[in-house]
């Protein structure tokens, strides 16, 4: 936990959080304590300068225990480290092997361990990962949120040093022979250019919406339970901004591109027949080979 | 081109996620774990939700931290859903069956007792048959008597009540069938001894294939054994996993199981001996369980899971040990259901269906819609029902080709 940094916080209300913490448990240090909630406002309020208001309803609204249970962790405190490990080892795992499947959970979650208790230079001062937890998700959330923030990373930092695949198979045929269509390229851009505006008129929750379904294969049960909304509304939701962006694209073909009915046609026939350049299957896995099951189903 | 048609992602979106994948800067700055864990809590200390989502909508790696986080969620709120945890945030299940648990287990006692009494002697069956039967019992006619509550079909689901409408549409030709060809005492009356006699199997309906062989003199076979419908999973019923079910699962795929069913467990012929073909017994056309005269031999119950990757898993030794199933061309499934050890019906995103006829290798059926799916019940490899992600129900009764 860093020093208490920014806005001054009374006396009264850290001693309350004091108590609603039940820092007691690990004879956490008053000033130990202070410091992490001091931190975790002068986090959330940056360069302002809040009001006692303000931080009254924002400290209200900490998950204090947890962040008494990181802070006395990163103190050092055995019996808070016995207390994480039993309550957290578990959660810690299975978000691991949620994660990642390919048999490195375990190392992922190791390694996770490692930073928490600062083993990097146990020397001085331990740097407990745990001072990036401000209390203001509960303390397995935030385990999960590192966690997969770490895999992302890591997968980043590998993809780069992979070669391109070799296997022909892995390589998408094209459904139709490009030569006979000299049209496709005008077609290609001018969709590429309309859908794309389209998309960047929409509202950010819409487009996020989007790419959680279409480009990182997320349930709607997933979307729903990320963006507070059932299931159903998501469903809801995709389906009236893909009519959005359908009537968006229509009328951008028509107006920008000059494009009458009968070309607005051809455009998509020829676009939707085959995406040739704009395919991402190989990069976008299954949820491509998903929709090439359905392009295939179409067109029995 | 009609206005509904002239969407260019209605069937090949790969243009749409083309133009979705973020790639420039975005702008603002990249989450941290814990500003992310707090938006997806909803916690109120997190400000400025517009701006945060504005960023996920155009970073790469927000977005799919994001997705990733969501996955390890899900996972986490399937595996700990009945368990206590220290985390009581973890409780979403993905996909819950549309039906009423009981449902399946209910289905399957009566296929089974219609699976005993077709193979049972008749004298055999006269002296053993216990005065009351807490699901079903069979009627001199052969024919099915349901217990009031499995006949509602109006106080089922939509889905089951379907099914079980098309099941019993077909109930008055096995009938008329069955009551032309054999008479059998009635279950209430007190059977007489029958005078020691070479077992005769009983004659049978001629299926519409034409195979069956009536009345073969063999020795009079072991009483058949049904195995209960085991707790941990019913036959044929989609269960989520919870917690004290899943207590004794340390594997490192449980934690990653969207929907785990089972087929039911069944019986078949010993080799060499022979199947004489279709009773009464249910199991829609073609696909009902055969009337055994033959010693029966238990098919062990096969299990499955969908991943929540998409993935399928297949267990034929009671989850011991586990195989992808490869499914051509790859799709990713949510759900499913297995009404025999060689019959998996399997749904997936964008209204995808698939299905095995030998338990190893899927093929697409036609989609009876493209939405998403949520549940599928099937009886069989032609009669199933699915009901889509907004309510909607379809059905089929040949196999996937035409859904109404």
């Amino acid at each position: 936990m860093g020093p208490p940094a920014g806005p001054r916080i009374d006396a009264a209300l850290l001693e309350r959080l004091y108590g609603a913490a039940r820092a007691d448990r690990w004879a956490l240090p008053r000033d130990a304590f202070a410091a992490a909630i001091g931190a975790s406002v002068a986090h959330a309020f940056e360069d302002r300068s809040p009001s006692s208001a303000d931080i009254d309803r924002y400290t209200s609204a900490l998950h204090v225990e947890d962040l008494a249970l990181a802070c006395a962790c990163a103190t050092g405190n055995e019996r808070a480290w016995e207390e994480f490990v039993a309550l957290y080892r578990p959660v810690l795992h299975r978000a691991a092997h949620a994660i990642d499947p390919t048999g490195n959970a375990d190392d992922l979650a190791d390694s996770l361990y490692a930073d928490l208790y600062g083993m990097g230079d146990r020397q001085e001062s331990r740097r407990s990962l745990f001072r990036y937890f401000h209390g203001r998700s509960k303390l397995g959330t935030w385990l999960r949120a590192v966690l997969s923030q770490r895999h992302i990373d890591r997968v980043r930092a590998t993809r780069k040093l992979d070669p391109l695949p070799e296997d022909p198979a892995s390589i998408p045929a094209l459904t139709v022979d490009r030569a006979i269509d000299p049209e496709r390229a005008r077609f290609e851009a001018a969709m590429q250019s309309a859908l794309t505006e389209a998309i960047a008129a929409l509202p950010a929750r819409d487009r996020l919406r989007l790419s959680c379904y279409y480009v990182q294969s997320l349930t709607l049960a997933a979307i729903g339970r990320m963006l507070k909304e059932h299931e159903a509304t998501v469903s809801r939701h995709l389906t009236r901004t893909r009519a959005a962006i359908r009537d968006a694209v229509w009328a951008r073909l028509r107006t920008d591109h000059g494009m009458d009915e009968r070309a607005i046609e051809e455009c998509f026939r020829s676009v939707s027949a085959d995406a040739g350049a704009l395919d991402v299957t190989g990069l976008i896995g299954p949820v491509a080979v998903r929709k090439n099951a359905e392009l295939d189903r179409s067109s029995r | 081109m009609s206005p509904d048609d002239r969407d260019p992602l209605q069937n090949d979106d790969r243009l749409l996620r083309r133009s979705l994948t973020p790639t420039g800067v975005a702008a603002g700055p990249c989450l941290d774990a814990e500003t992310l864990a707090a938006w997806a809590e909803g916690s109120p200390g997190v400000e400025r939700t517009d701006a945060l989502e504005r960023h996920l909508a155009s970073c790469a790696r927000c977005q799919a931290m994001l997705a990733t986080f969501a996955n390890a969620e899900l996972a986490e709120g399937v595996y700990a859903a009945g368990a206590p945890s220290s985390d009581s945030q973890s409780k979403v299940l993905p996909f819950k069956p549309a039906f009423p648990r009981w449902a399946p287990i209910a289905l399957g006692a009566v296929a089974a007792s219609l699976v005993i009494y077709a193979a049972w002697p008749r004298h055999a069956r006269s002296e053993s048959q216990p005065p009351q039967q807490t699901m079903a019992s069979a009627t001199p006619a052969g024919q099915v008597q349901y217990p009031a509550d499995v006949r509602a079909t109006d106080q089922l689901s939509p889905a089951v009540a379907k099914t079980a409408e098309m099941a019993a549409a077909r109930q008055p030709q096995k009938k008329a069938a069955a009551k032309s060809s054999r008479q059998t005492p009635a279950a209430s009356t007190p059977a007489p001894v029958a005078p020691p006699e070479p077992f005769r199997a009983p004659p049978v309906v001629v299926p519409p294939t034409g195979a069956a062989i009536a009345g073969v003199t063999l020795p009079p076979p072991p009483p058949p054994v049904v195995a209960p419908p085991s707790a941990a999973a019913k036959p044929g019923e989609l269960t989520m996993l919870r917690g004290a079910n899943d207590a004794a699962r340390t594997d490192a795929s449980a934690s990653r199981i969207v929907a785990d069913f089972a087929s039911p467990t069944t019986t078949t012929p010993a080799a060499g001996q022979s199947l004489i073909g279709r009773g009464a017994g249910g199991g829609g056309r073609g696909g009902g369980a055969g009337a055994l005269i033959a010693s029966p031999r238990p098919i062990a119950r096969v299990n499955w899971h969908v991943l929540a990757s998409g993935q399928v898993e297949r267990s034929i030794n009671g989850g011991q040990t586990w195989q992808p199933v490869t499914i051509t061309p790859p799709a990713i499934m949510v759900n499913g259901t297995a009404p025999s050890s060689d019959v998996c019906w399997l749904i997936g995103k964008g209204g995808i269906v698939m299905l095995s006829t030998n338990g190893v290798t899927f093929r697409r059926v036609h989609s009876p819609d493209v939405a998403d799916l949520h549940s599928i019940t099937a009886i069989d490899e032609f009669q199933a029902t699915v009901t889509t992600i907004d309510g909607r129900v379809f059905t089929t009764d040949d196999g996937g080709d035409h859904w109404k």
